[in-house]
């Protein structure tokens, strides 16, 4: 769940996307608005038109030592002397003519020259499209002020265009990339704001430990939204704890009520001088045996990880040999303990020592009389079960270890791979049919070495 | 011998009851804390076999009330609470030793048999285990009648053996009991004295075992209840 969680897209991610998606449309629909608005009002568009020409024509007037020049910009085309099409005259306010590529034609078309022109002045030359306009404007240059006068008569297409490209890119493209940017960035860091508390939740829900009943979301400073989630969250976590209360003294209701008449059947057996009886007995040991594992599985549900504290593994380890020890003599196989380096960790003593009790009674259980048992505590965080049995039961190599529990449920080791599981750890079985059966538990290192409640 | 047992299962307090007589012990069977309070003002006692889950009240508070009076008696719990930090708060509250239920007879009289041994109001007393039988005042070990010659060494390994039989006795607390004898003690002086007392015992048919729990300690084992 956590790497699929990972692989979606996130919010902000999702918004820009958005964001991004509306705008273009928006700015679709503007350009298409804005260029039939130019478009269909040729008055409007013959002024752009005389606007842009001009300003391109301005570029090419120079004065130098007093003198005006004029050269015909690059990319400038169809102001040729003798045009029929485009006609430009360029002129000082004294009078003095700058260029011109229109002889009678000017006249017929533009200002006559010694009518003083006013700044800007356009007219349309005729109806519809192609558009025909004539038009001037005043430019200053270098301080000095010069008069430009053009008539557009034919083949126009490619003016008309390049003063609607003009204005689209200086009056609409740059406003609105401008304002998507703002809107977007925004957008975005409001959005990242809002998620901060949804985040700051996650992570503190993420590390909630599942094991810990008292653990809860801070909602202190979370915003309403985000805090009645938390809160609900809470709601949850509290229920769970009481649920583990309650399966805890359920595990030891049960326990209690099914352990008293196990000890009268075992004790009336004892008083019975019969084979049977003892067969029987052994039974009930089994029925014990079965029953304890069973609670134990169910006061596994309900464990506490605020009560872990460090475990020296090797003080762990000595202990349950010592402890099982006797028991172990008893049914004819003999124990031992060995330690390299082993590391303490953090944990529960008692669910510890009941896996590691639990590894024995199993090796015990499933090896010939006479196998030699080894407990061995490191190197590292880490300790092992080993039989020496060797390959004592023809076929038993083509079962996998997991099939060697010490019932016929397997609870006894389920409790161990839950027991590993709730220190973080892993349970591993392996069988070399030279040597025996290894059983190893797998901790994570913990940075707390040293003392711990087993000697 | 004079034990109570504090019981409230009717059934299984009479067939402790009967186990205990059994073995010739004097047994006084009581249901409640208050019962068994009473018991002990009144009369003194070698073991209490003590349930937790009782009517009126929990074991565990009956345990810690007399030890906060400062009576050694020992006491041994007898529980359906399998759990090792139950069993940790039990001997945390003064008990000796925590048995389980269910058990059988063998087990519940080997280890009050162990408690009455460690208890110090029977230092003086004969330990019998096997066939053997020893006299830890006067350290003399006897067998079928004859005495059995043994060191000094090897009578205080034994005698730390008997008084923890059937568990496993550290190295280091053997080592303890040697040091006090004032012996300069090499590397394997224990191994030897072990070695040496486990050929005395097989040789005198002693119905006992010394096991080498490599890395743990040492166990003796009484053959004859196998």
């Amino acid at each position: 769940m956590p790497d699929q969680a990972a692989r979606r897209p996130g919010l902000v991610a999702t918004i820009a996307w958005r964001i991004v998606f509306f705008a273009i449309i928006a700015m679709a629909a503007q350009v298409v608005i804005v260029f039939a608005d130019y478009y269909f009002d040729n008055s409007e568009l013959g002024s752009l038109m005389i606007e842009r020409e001009s300003t391109l024509l301005a570029r090419g007037v120079s004065a130098q030592d007093g003198r005006w020049t004029f050269r015909l910009p690059e990319g400038i085309e169809g102001y040729d002397p003798g045009s029929a099409t485009r006609l430009a005259r360029i002129r000082a306010v004294d009078g003095g003519i700058i260029f011109s590529n229109c002889g009678t034609q000017c006249l017929l078309h533009l200002l006559p020259e010694e009518v003083d022109p006013p700044d800007r002045w356009t007219r349309l030359l005729g109806q519809g499209k192609p558009i025909a306009v004539a038009g001037g404007r005043s430019v200053w240059i270098d301080g000095k002020q010069i008069i430009i006068e053009i008539a557009i008569l034919d083949r126009n297409e490619a003016v008309m265009w390049r003063a609607l490209g003009h204005e689209f890119a200086d009056h609409l493209a740059i406003p609105m990339l401008l304002q998507l940017v703002l809107v977007l960035g925004g957008s975005l860091v409001s959005t990242w704001l809002a998620l901060r508390p949804v985040k700051a939740a996650a992570r503190q829900a993420g590390s909630i430990d599942p094991l810990d009943p008292e653990h809860r979301i801070d909602v202190s400073e979370m915003p309403r939204e985000v805090a009645e989630l938390g809160a609900a969250v809470n709601r949850s976590l509290a229920r769970i704890g009481r649920l583990m209360r309650d399966q805890r003294l359920f595990t030891t209701a049960v326990a209690h009520e099914i352990r008293t008449p196990l000890a009268m059947m075992q004790l009336e057996l004892g008083q019975i001088d019969s084979p049977r009886a003892r067969r029987m007995e052994r039974d009930v040991e089994s029925l014990a045996r079965l029953v304890g594992q069973i609670t134990a599985l169910g006061r596994l549900e309900a464990i506490e990880r605020k009560g872990f504290q460090p475990v020296d593994l090797a003080g762990l380890g000595r202990s349950v040999v010592a402890s099982v020890g006797p028991w172990v003599y008893d049914h004819a196989h003999s124990i031992a303990f060995c330690e390299s380096a082993a590391m303490s960790i953090q944990g529960d003593g008692g669910l510890l020592e009941d896996a590691l009790t639990n590894l024995i009674t199993n090796a015990v259980t499933h090896t010939p009389a006479g196998t030699k048992i080894e407990v061995c505590a490191g190197p590292g965080p880490r300790i092992a079960v080993i039989d020496k049995a060797g390959l004592y039961r023809p076929g038993d190599c083509d079962k996998s270890p997991m099939a060697r529990a010490g019932d016929s449920l397997g609870v006894g080791l389920e409790i161990v791979k839950r027991i590993a599981a709730i220190h973080g750890g892993t349970f591993a079985i392996s069988v070399d049919p030279a040597i025996g059966t290894m059983a190893v538990l797998n901790f994570p290192s913990s940075p707390t070495q040293g003392a711990s409640r087993h000697p | 011998m004079r034990i109570l047992l504090v019981e409230d299962s009717p059934r299984l307090r009479e067939l402790l009851v009967e186990t205990i007589h059994k073995v010739e012990w004097r047994v006084d069977a009581v249901d409640t804390v208050a019962n068994a309070q009473a018991a002990i003002a009144v009369a003194p006692y070698d073991l209490l076999l003590v349930d937790l889950g009782l009517p009126d009240g929990d074991g565990l508070d009956l345990i810690r009330g007399i030890r906060a009076e400062g009576q050694t008696t020992p006491v041994l719990i007898l529980t359906a609470r399998g759990a090792v930090d139950e069993r940790i708060t039990g001997l945390d509250a003064g008990a000796d030793d925590y048995l389980v239920k269910p058990f059988n007879h063998h087990e519940l009289l080997a280890r009050c048999r162990a408690l009455l041994r460690r208890a110090p109001a029977h230092v003086a007393d004969l330990i019998e285990l096997g066939h053997v039988a020893f006299d830890p005042t006067s350290a003399v070990l006897s067998c079928a009648g004859k005495t059995v010659a043994l060191s000094p060494r090897e009578r205080s390994v034994l005698a730390v053996l008997l008084r923890n039989a059937g568990s496993v006795v550290p190295k280091e607390r053997i080592e303890a009991k040697l040091s006090e004898f004032g012996d300069e003690l090499s590397a394997n002086a224990i191994e030897l004295a072990v070695s040496r007392l486990r050929r005395r015992l097989d040789g005198i048919e002693a119905g006992l075992s010394i096991e080498t729990v490599r890395g743990a300690g040492y166990l003796l084992r009484d053959l004859t209840n196998a």
